[in-house]
């Protein structure tokens, strides 16, 4: 069971409502970028990208949608502390604008050869599968980095979490 | 066939196979996704319909047709 909040009647701090357009960064495997990153508690991502457009439940999961930021955050099942940072190609999975990141030169569109030559062979990889009406591939790092890439194998949505919460002996 | 056997209800074993070729393709789909380390909302929303379908398609390929006219029925 999951629920869609509407997130326009819920009081934020006055630092959440103050925010501006997030500027991004480089991104840093396992940990985010500079300023947005995993282990952050909720009122410091609200800090960071004010209030999320929408706020879903989903598989026990609480995930914070900025769409017109290009940014999802999961706050996993404690609902607490993120888990996971996600950040999108303009257009992807419901989301309106590019998130401003890139890691080693890597961004957004560059293609998976590229991806596996900067950053060496992939620890898992997967796919193709069919979400939101578009065919995906994805290669997973160990190092807490995951690349989802379109049909054509380019970039479409970068991912950082903390290594620990992925153990690969399960999944590759 | 005897008339107390005409009555059994039986299961079409072409829509059974067919139930069965799209469960498996559905069970493949639904491996994929769960080992994928970070789900999008989009994979997870993507993986409960999966999940969803093959439950769907479990229960419908075990489903037994219609029971056989029974002429002569007394209501």
């Amino acid at each position: 069971m999951h629920s869609r909040l509407a997130t326009n009647s819920l009081s934020t701090s006055p630092a959440a409502r103050a925010v501006r357009s997030w500027r991004g960064g480089s991104i840093v495997p396992g940990r985010g970028t500079l300023d947005l990153r995993v282990g952050h508690p909720v009122t410091v991502v609200e800090s960071i990208l004010g209030t999320p457009d929408e706020k879903h439940f989903l598989a026990g999961h609480l995930f914070y949608i900025y769409r017109s930021q290009g940014i999802d955050v999961d706050f996993g099942a404690s609902r607490k502390r993120v888990e996971r940072l996600f950040f999108y190609e303009a257009d992807v999975e419901g989301h309106s604008r590019r998130a401003p990141v890139n890691i080693d030169g890597i961004g957004f569109r560059t293609p998976k050869t590229k991806v596996i030559e900067a950053l060496g062979k992939p620890d898992c990889q997967g796919g193709p599968v069919r979400v939101a009406k578009r065919k995906k591939t994805w290669i997973y790092y160990a190092s807490g980095l995951e690349f989802d890439f379109d049909s054509q194998d380019r970039v479409m949505i970068i991912s950082v979490c903390d290594p620990k919460l992925n153990q690969l002996s399960k999944r590759c | 066939m005897t008339a107390g056997e005409r009555d059994v209800r039986k299961q079409n074993p072409q829509r059974v196979a067919s139930f069965e070729q799209q469960r498996t393709a559905v069970k493949r789909l639904v491996e994929e996704l769960s080992r994928k380390p970070n789900k999008t909302p989009a994979d997870v929303l993507e993986l409960e319909k999966v999940r969803a379908l093959v439950k769907h398609l479990s229960k419908k390929r075990t489903e037994k047709s219609e029971p056989h006219a029974r002429r002569g029925e007394r209501h």
